[in-house]
């Protein structure tokens, strides 16, 4: 079995600090109690209420939490070795793949790959991680784990067809700039069913385009006019991107992205 | 309640082992939960959110289990036969318990004999 993760440092923010020093508390009140063995008075089993029940409840909720966020970042998707391409690119400064590019957004390039990646709705967070142990699964008993990178590319697919949904929680489809493109409104049907994905060789390129061996070089972007929206700001990177003209959008069913 | 003198003494005897065991597995726990903070790799999250909970309410289930046995021995002491206190006395209730059990089997085969349907017929 191939290990996960080498290279991956823990996040350390207020909530996992809150867990730590919960967890340094409840241990220190145990072992006092373990070393010193003092008579079982009532102060006594108030002192282990706190470090049996109290501290260990704050410390494990806690860290649930900061376990559920950790398992949101970047570094988390690409601690698999199959993963490691997409990684690199996303984290590639100079990689003008979409994901390259969604990953170098202020506001949630740490976590591209659950942003976009995630089921959008109620219950998208539950589902997500749901699918998520599919992942584990799938690469610890289902031979994931043992692949090549050459294999895992074959082997690799998404589950289903990239839901459009994920691009339109940020590029919502009833602002001017996404209207006023003429393949927009063209395809507007089609995009809505999913028919036509966002992330297709004809409209804005595959999001990982090093795992389309039949597409390399990267396929031809389709970039619109505006140079200065909210759209833009919020997704991708604003200024175009050199290569051929656009081609016709792709079906769906070849959208891109990793995922076992 | 001889018997019941026996379980007291093994009820004081397994409160500080029962915390003890739960301070052991508490500290488990705990470990768990850091090794999740500082490597938050996928199997070690999912087996800090698993396993690492259940430990931890395993801890939390054995200390309870200590507090209530410890509550309930109380009541027992309230019984005149066993009624004294102290290290000592307690030692010397041990013997005396143990002492008549090595006498009872006639006695209680006695009772039982008379207690049976039947046998004052």
């Amino acid at each position: 079995m191939v290990q996960c993760g080498s290279s991956m440092d823990a996040n350390i923010t207020w909530l996992t600090l809150i867990a730590l020093a919960a967890i340094v508390a409840s241990a220190t009140i145990l072992i006092v109690y373990l070393v010193k063995k003092p008579a079982l008075d009532l102060k006594m089993k108030l002192w282990l209420l706190l470090g049996l029940a109290v501290f260990p409840f704050l410390g494990a909720a806690t860290s649930t939490v900061a376990g559920m966020e950790a398992t949101t970042e970047r570094e988390f998707c690409g601690s698999c070795h199959v993963m490691g391409e997409h990684f690199a690119d996303s984290s590639d400064p100079e990689s003008q793949s979409l994901a390259a590019r969604h990953s170098r957004n202020p506001f949630f390039g740490g976590r591209s790959c659950y942003v976009c990646h995630a089921d959008y709705g109620m219950y998208g967070y539950a589902l997500t991680k749901a699918g998520g142990m599919r992942h584990v699964y799938e690469y610890n008993l289902g031979g994931y784990g043992q692949m090549t990178m050459e294999e895992a590319k074959k082997a690799i697919h998404l589950l289903k067809p990239f839901d459009n949904l994920n691009c339109r929680q940020c590029h919502t489809a009833s602002v001017h700039d996404w209207r006023r493109v003429p393949d927009h409104e063209a395809l507007k049907a089609e995009l809505e069913s999913n028919k036509v994905s966002c992330a297709s060789a004809g409209c804005h390129g595959f999001a990982h385009p090093f795992f389309k061996a039949e597409h390399r070089p990267q396929a031809p972007i389709l970039r619109p006019a505006p140079p200065s929206s909210a759209m833009n700001t919020l997704g991708s990177a604003a200024a175009p991107l050199p290569g051929p003209a656009p081609a016709a959008p792709r079906p769906n069913a070849s959208a891109a992205g990793p995922g076992p | 309640m001889r018997l019941s003198v026996i379980a007291r003494r093994r009820v004081k005897r397994t409160v500080p082992q029962l915390l003890r065991l739960a301070c052991i597995v508490a500290l488990l726990a705990l470990a768990v939960f850091a090794t999740s903070i500082f490597y938050p790799r996928p199997l070690v999250v999912i087996f800090s959110m698993s396993i690492g909970h259940v430990i931890g309410m395993l801890a939390g289930a054995l200390y309870v289990l200590a507090i209530v046995l410890d509550t309930i021995r109380p009541a027992a002491s309230i019984e005149p036969a066993v009624a004294t206190s102290g290290a000592a006395s307690d030692d010397a209730g041990d013997r005396e318990a143990l002492a008549h059990d090595e006498k009872a089997p006639e006695a209680s085969a006695d009772t039982e004999a008379d207690d049976a349907p039947g046998s004052k017929g």
